[in-house]
This record gives structure tokens, C-alpha cells and sequence, in this order.
């Protein structure tokens, strides 16, 4: 399978998750770049940034919901108040290990989510959004 | 005295209406015919004298009595005094004529009054002077006025008496002149009564006696009940019947069509047999009105059986009371009894003012007057106070009995002890119930942390185990220290998670609450911190603080967790300054731990609160979230309250309150 996305941007508190993610997608060579950063505070800076070259517009978002200080969900709410420049055609895809039924539900009502996935992030999953929102066979 | 029925029924409005008419008309036709009498005697025409020529005349005192009769009639009922003594002088004259005119037949001329005003040249014998049975119903007449205006009993049996006489014979004088028998012919007592005379006498006698209080004729004429319908459909058969046959008899007998016994024997035989066919259509039409009623009677008796049936049934399920329109109880139930534990005697005869136990207020109970005397039921709930002092609340329905006209009105209350409902709601809203919602909530993020605080280290040591035996595998060892790293970093987390959640569950399992000396123990706490406080070069400020009784442990705990996080969440170029203060509040102790950290964002003021929630990275400040949830636990197994203000970036203050 040959890249096909640009640019993938992985927003995880965790360390090892951002690096085993980074690993999975890496190995399937479905994107160009893979940027990683470990808050929603960074993730927003990344966006707004003017420096496309360093930090280019991301296809594809993988966000966790459960990170201290802004949380998932609180980036979200920051992510709807950005410009239609810096939020592109991106698919956020919630990565979780909640098993908190109140929290899909509210993935599913939430128009800037497309997907809900719980940890961890498997060849699979991936395989299933590019499919589903990119189009790959 | 007895008690005088009412004059005026005013259950009866059309009856008083159509025995006005009556009394106008018999008033109009004795004003009208003796002015026409006078006007005759004035002017000399005997045709309106007599009416038949031949018979006798209506005098000019006859047609005095009936013009002052008819003008009575129009004012006797008015009861004001000039209409009373008016009424009065009327009857009077009209008696006086009477006396004289029968004093002067008995020989003794006091003063001649026959031919006082005008002269009689018609009559033969005694020109001008009426008839006796005149001159009697003259007396009559002024009685029976005065039976009526003078209410007591005596004048009005005699009035009513007179008037009955007076029926009697203008009656006689009326038939005469019906069956044409010449009035000479009777007895000379009836001589000279003329035709009008007898009719307007019997006019008069109908009217009076219809308005005489002491008569039953007006009850049974114009009752509703069956005699009285009888009665009515009797009366002009009674009346008609003999005349009309006496008639026929009389003509039958003069013209020599019969003999006088074939005549009253047919006479006898006819009114015999139409009264019996006419008698039989009412008996029958009674009959079946009778079968209606019973009918009706039945269907009663059903009905009250069933209301019987009703009210038994609710007597077993409801608190059923009754009271007067004044709210006094004039019946209770068994279940009223029993529910207030007073017993009926007690309870009748008082109002609900007994069992009230204080706790509505005045505008509740005005509000249920206020419906209930318009006529509309009220429905609420009461709490009532029983005879041992016990509370009780019903569900209270109070419906207005519907009662006769111009009666007090009665009030029907019918309760349903609801107090076990009361008390579950009283309950749903107490501290205990509260706790147990508190508790409960505590559990659900328990689970909540177990499936995600819990799963992120164990998932990570699962991926990099699973690296490490890829790498392994292919001989590869590029990455395996950070991979090593990773997994002893998320075992260690994973150590730390789980030694905070037990001594979180921990919190207020041992021990009693003892007296403790804060400021010795926020003394002892300094000494252990002191190495901190020395690394920070931090100061620490403790004001006068209280000894209360708290459990010891848990408290320490607090204080050093609030004080730990002073030092810990500050800028890296300042000097941490602590204060710590208590202040004493009504039922309480609030205390403040004040810093000048990096403050809290204003949406994250409580989630600080909640177990292994963090603001900021591990990578900035270290642990695992739980410091400031077991702050709060501690705070609130105390029952006090936790709570921060703070300022990004300026610093927080963390309060919380002890009881005292």
C-alpha cells in the first residue's frame, strides 16, 4: 500500500501510546508524515501554526479523550472555533480506552467525529477509516 | 300563639301571581258594579238594579259595602300602617251598615239608614233597605277582612268562619237564581238579594278565603300534591253537575214532562251514575300515577341500598368526616378514630382544630374556606397531629354537601393516610439518602477508572512486550531500552495507581474522631516537610488554629496534601509562599491554604476534584491525580465542604470547613 495521506497528527498525553501508534501507522506506509504531540494545547498550536512546512495540514486525526488538563472533548470544542483552513477536510478519530458508555454515546452525536475506536490503535483499524473516508481499496 | 303559615308562599311565585289576578278582577267587578248600582239609584234606572225585572235590587247601601270590599281589596295586603287603619275604616263601615240595617228588621231604628243617600221607589216593602242575608254578609265581609289584617288566631277563625257562612249563602242566593226559583219562594231572609249581590258576595267569600291564613282552601285549590289535583278536577263536576240536573229536574216537573218522583229519581240515579263514571277516570289516572310512584320508590330504595354499599366501602378505605358549615364535626368514621386516635365522642362537637398539628400556615387553611364556601371541592394534602402526638399525613378531599334551599351548608372530608409516602419522600431528600447518591457516584467513577487509568499502563506493557519479542525475534536490539524503559515506567504507574486507590478506599474506615490540637499538629507536619519546604526555599505561614475533634489521620493527610500541592504546582522562578488560616463561622471551622503557584483555569475547578484527573503532563508535574479526591473525601467524611478560588497564574486557595 503505498502513502496515500500526507500527513497523519496523533494527539496522546501518553509517550509509549504516541510512539506505538507512530510505529503501527509507519509500518503500513500510509503516510507521508506522522506528527505526534501530547496535549490538546499542542495539537491547537500545530493547527493555527503558520508554518506549513514544519507543521503541515494533517488528513487524518487520531485524538484521545483522556489527557489532563484540556481533554478530548475540550478540543473539540476549541476545534470547531478554528478557521476552515486549519481544520481541512481532517477526520477525528477518537482513540480511547474508556469503556464509558456515556462517552460514545456522545462520540456519536458529535458532528466533527467520525469514528470511535478504542485502544489500541491495530493495522486493522487503520485499514478501516482509510477505507471508509479515504477511499482505499 | 301557633305559628302562622306564610302568607305568601315563596316557594310559589306563580300561585301569589295568579291569586293577585284573582283579587284585581273580584276588586274591578265590585268597584265597577257599584258604581253602576249607585249610578242606577241616581239616575232612576231599575234595569241595573235588578238585572232580571221583577227581582229584587241591589240597594244603594249593598253597593256601598261592595264599593269600600273592592277598594280593600286592593290595599288590605299592603301592610303598611295607613293601609292598615284604611283597611280598618273600610271593614268597620261596611260592618256598621250591616248592624243598622239588621238593628231597623229587629224594630230598633237607632239611626234610618235605608234610605240615607237616596230614596227608593221600586221596592214594595222596606224601600231601600237590603235583605238580612245582605245585611249578615255586610258584617261577614268587614269580619273577613279583619280576620286577615288583625293576625291573631281568634279574629281569624272568626273572619274565616264568617267567611264561610258568607260562601254558604251567597251560594244559596246564586243557585236560586241559577234554577230560576223566585227568591220569594226560599225564605223572606234571602227577599230582596239581587242577582249581582249574591254573585260578587260569593266572589268576595272565594277571594278572602283564598288569602285567609288559618284556610285550607288555598292549600288544597291550589296545592301540588294528589289531593289537591283531585280536588281541582273534582270541583266543577261537584259544582256543575247538581245545578245543572236541579235545572233540568225543575224545568222537566213545571213543564209536566215527568212526575216529581219519576224526576228525582232519575235526578238521583243520573248524578249518581255520571259521578261514578267521572270518579272511576280519576281513580284510574290516580292508579297509575300510584304504580309511578312506587315505582319511583323502588328505584329509591335501590339506590340508597347502593349508596349504602357505597359508603360502606368507603368507610373501610378512606377517613371520612362530615361537618357543619362552620367546620364543627357532626360525624367521623371508625377509621377517623382510629388514624387520630381519638375516639368519636371527642371528636364531635370540635372542629379539625384538634388534630392540627401547627404546620400549614393561616393562608393554607384560608385558601381551603375560600374554595370550599364557594361551593368547590379542595383537594390537598394535610399533616395532622394524632391524640399521641404522632404525625400524619392525608391525601384530604373536602366536598361541599349540596343541601335545601335556605339551609347551611354541610361539609363532607374524605382522607387517605398517605404518611408512609411522606416519609419515603422525606427520605429521598435527606442526608442519608444524599450520601448514599454520593457513594454510589463514587463506585460508578471507581469503575470508570478501573477500565481506563488502570487499562492505559497494563495496554502499553502488553505493546512493548510485543515489540520486545518481535525485536527478539528478528534479532534487532535498536530499540529495546526505551522499550524496557516504557514498560517499567507503566509498571511502576500502574504500582503507584493502585497503592493510591487502596488508600483511597481506606479514608475514614478506622477509628474514632478525637480531639486534636491543629496547630500542634500543623507543627509536626512542618518538621516532616521541612526538607521540602528547605529545597523550595518556600515559607510557610500558619495562623492560630482550633482543636477539634476529627479523625487524626485523615486529617494530617489534608493538610499535607493542600500544603504539597502549594509547593509543588508553582512557577519555577518564584519562592513558593504558603499561608495557612481558620476562621471561626456559626456550627463551623472554615480553613484557607493560600499559595501563589500557577493557578487553576476556571473549567478545571472541579475536575481537580475527581480521582486520577490531571491538568497538566507527566512530564511537567509528577503523580497520579489523586491528591486533591482524597482531599475532598477526607473533607466531606468530616462533613464539611472543599472548594478553590484561584487566579491563572497568580496562585489558589484552597477552603475547606470542619465542624465544630
Amino acid at each position: 500500500m503505498s502513502p496515500t495521506l500526507n500527513c497523519i497528527l496523533l494527539i496522546d498525553d501518553d509517550e509509549p501510546t504516541n510512539f506505538m501508534n507512530s510505529l503501527v501507522l509507519r509500518k503500513m506506509q500510509v503516510a507521508a508524515q506522522i506528527h505526534a504531540v501530547q496535549s490538546g494545547q499542542d495539537a491547537l498550536d500545530y493547527l493555527t501554526s503558520e508554518d506549513k512546512a514544519q507543521h503541515p495540514k494533517p488528513d487524518l486525526i487520531f485524538l484521545d479523550i483522556n489527557m489532563p488538563g484540556m481533554n478530548g472533548w475540550e478540543f473539540l470544542e476549541e476545534y470547531k472555533q478554528l478557521d476552515e483552513k486549519d481544520r481541512g477536510h481532517v477526520v477525528v478519530v477518537m482513540l480511547t480506552t474508556s469503556l464509558n458508555p456515556d462517552d460514545r454515546t456522545k462520540a456519536d452525536t458529535t458532528p466533527n467525529i467520525n469514528e470511535f475506536h478504542i485502544k489500541p490503535l491495530t493495522a486493522d483499524a487503520v485499514r478501516e477509516v482509510l477505507e471508509k473516508h479515504f477511499g482505499n481499496k | 300563639m301557633t305559628q302562622l303559615p306564610p302568607l305568601a308562599d315563596p316557594a310559589f311565585p306563580d300561585q301569589n301571581t295568579s291569586l293577585r289576578t284573582l283579587e284585581y278582577t273580584v276588586a274591578a267587578l265590585c268597584i265597577g258594579v257599584s258604581l253602576m248600582v249607585m249610578g242606577g239609584w241616581y239616575m232612576e234606572k231599575p234595569a241595573v238594579l235588578s238585572i232580571i225585572p221583577g227581582s229584587a235590587t241591589m240597594k244603594f247601601n249593598s253597593a256601598l259595602v261592595f264599593l269600600f270590599a273592592g277598594v280593600n281589596l286592593l290595599i288590605y295586603r299592603k301592610a303598611t300602617a295607613r293601609t292598615k287603619v284604611a283597611s280598618d275604616i273600610l271593614a268597620g263601615a261596611s260592618v256598621l251598615i250591616g248592624l243598622l240595617t239588621l238593628a231597623a228588621y229587629a224594630g230598633i231604628e237607632i239611626i234610618s239608614i235605608d234610605n240615607l243617600f237616596v230614596s227608593d221607589p221600586f221596592s214594595e216593602t222596606n224601600p231601600g233597605r237590603m235583605s238580612q242575608a245582605t245585611a249578615l254578609c255586610a258584617i261577614l265581609t268587614g269580619l273577613g277582612f279583619w280576620g286577615y289584617q288583625h293576625q291573631n288566631e281568634i279574629a281569624g277563625h272568626i273572619g274565616l268562619i264568617g267567611l264561610k257562612l258568607m260562601a254558604l249563602l251567597s251560594l244559596i242566593s246564586v243557585v236560586a237564581y241559577l234554577l230560576l226559583i223566585p227568591s220569594e219562594e226560599i225564605t223572606s231572609f234571602f227577599q230582596t238579594m239581587a242577582i249581582h249581590t249574591s254573585v260578587l258576595f260569593l266572589a268576595l267569600a272565594v277571594a278572602l278565603l283564598l288569602r285567609n291564613p288559618y284556610s285550607h282552601f288555598r292549600r288544597i285549590l291550589l296545592g301540588r300534591q294528589a289531593g289537591s289535583i283531585i280536588y281541582r278536577k273534582l270541583l266543577p263536576v261537584v259544582l256543575l253537575l247538581p245545578i245543572l240536573f236541579s235545572f233540568m229536574l225543575l224545568l222537566g216537573i213545571q213543564k209536566g214532562i215527568f212526575t216529581l218522583q219519576f224526576g228525582v229519581v232519575s235526578y238521583a240515579v243520573l248524578i249518581m251514575t255520571l259521578s261514578l263514571i267521572y270518579v272511576s277516570f280519576i281513580a284510574l289516572g290516580l292508579n297509575r300515577s300510584d304504580r309511578e310512584r312506587s315505582r319511583l320508590e323502588e328505584d329509591l330504595k335501590q339506590r340508597n341500598a347502593q349508596l349504602d354499599q357505597f359508603k360502606q366501602g368507603m368507610d373501610k378505605t378512606a377517613i371520612v368526616a362530615i361537618t357543619d358549615h362552620k367546620g364543627v364535626i357532626t360525624y367521623v368514621n371508625d377509621l377517623f378514630c382510629e388514624v387520630s386516635g381519638y375516639a368519636a365522642s371527642e371528636l364531635l362537637g370540635r372542629t379539625h382544630a384538634l388534630v392540627n398539628s401547627g404546620y400549614h400556615s393561616k393562608a393554607f387553611y384560608q385558601n381551603l374556606w375560600d374554595t370550599i364556601e364557594k361551593g368547590d371541592v379542595w383537594v390537598d394534602e394535610i399533616r395532622n397531629q394524632s391524640r399521641d402526638g404522632q404525625y400524619y399525613w392525608v391525601h384530604t378531599a373536602i366536598i361541599p354537601l349540596s343541601v335545601a334551599h335556605g339551609q347551611q351548608s354541610e361539609y363532607l372530608a374524605i382522607q387517605h393516610d398517605i404518611t408512609q409516602r411522606k416519609e419515603a419522600e422525606a427520605l429521598l431528600k435527606s442526608e442519608y439518602v444524599k450520601n448514599l447518591e454520593f457513594k454510589n457516584k463514587e463506585l460508578e467513577q471507581f469503575v470508570y477508572i478501573a477500565s481506563h487509568d488502570l487499562q492505559e499502563p497494563l495496554r502499553t506493557i502488553i505493546g512493548f512486550t510485543e515489540l520486545l519479542g518481535k525485536d527478539v525475534a528478528s534479532g534487532t536490539a535498536e530499540n529495546t531500552p526505551l522499550y524496557v524503559e516504557y514498560i517499567t515506567q507503566a509498571g511502576q504507574r500502574m504500582r503507584a495507581l493502585i497503592k493510591d486507590l487502596l488508600d483511597y478506599g481506606r479514608i475514614g474506615r478506622s477509628k474514632e474522631k478525637v480531639l486534636v490540637d491543629l496547630e500542634q499538629l500543623l507543627s509536626d507536619i512542618r518538621k516532616d516537610m521541612n526538607q521540602r519546604i528547605k529545597e523550595n526555599k518556600a515559607m510557610v505561614k500558619v495562623g492560630q488554629l482550633p482543636t477539634l475533634p476529627v479523625f487524626e489521620t485523615e486529617i494530617r493527610q489534608l493538610f499535607q496534601n493542600l500544603i504539597s500541592n502549594a509547593l509543588k504546582f508553582q512557577h519555577t522562578e518564584t519562592a513558593p509562599v504558603v499561608e495557612l488560616q481558620a476562621r471561626e463561622l456559626p456550627g463551623h471551622w472554615e480553613f484557607s491554604v493560600a499559595d501563589n503557584g500557577i493557578g487553576i483555569a476556571d473549567q478545571h475547578k472541579e475536575r481537580i476534584f475527581t480521582i486520577f484527573q490531571r491538568l497538566h503532563p507527566k512530564s511537567e508535574y509528577e503523580g497520579t491525580g489523586i491528591g486533591l479526591a482524597h482531599c475532598r473525601k477526607i473533607v466531606e467524611l468530616h462533613g464539611g465542604d472543599l472548594w478553590v478560588e484561584s487566579q491563572t497564574g497568580k496562585g489558589s486557595t484552597f477552603y475547606f470547613t470542619l465542624k465544630k
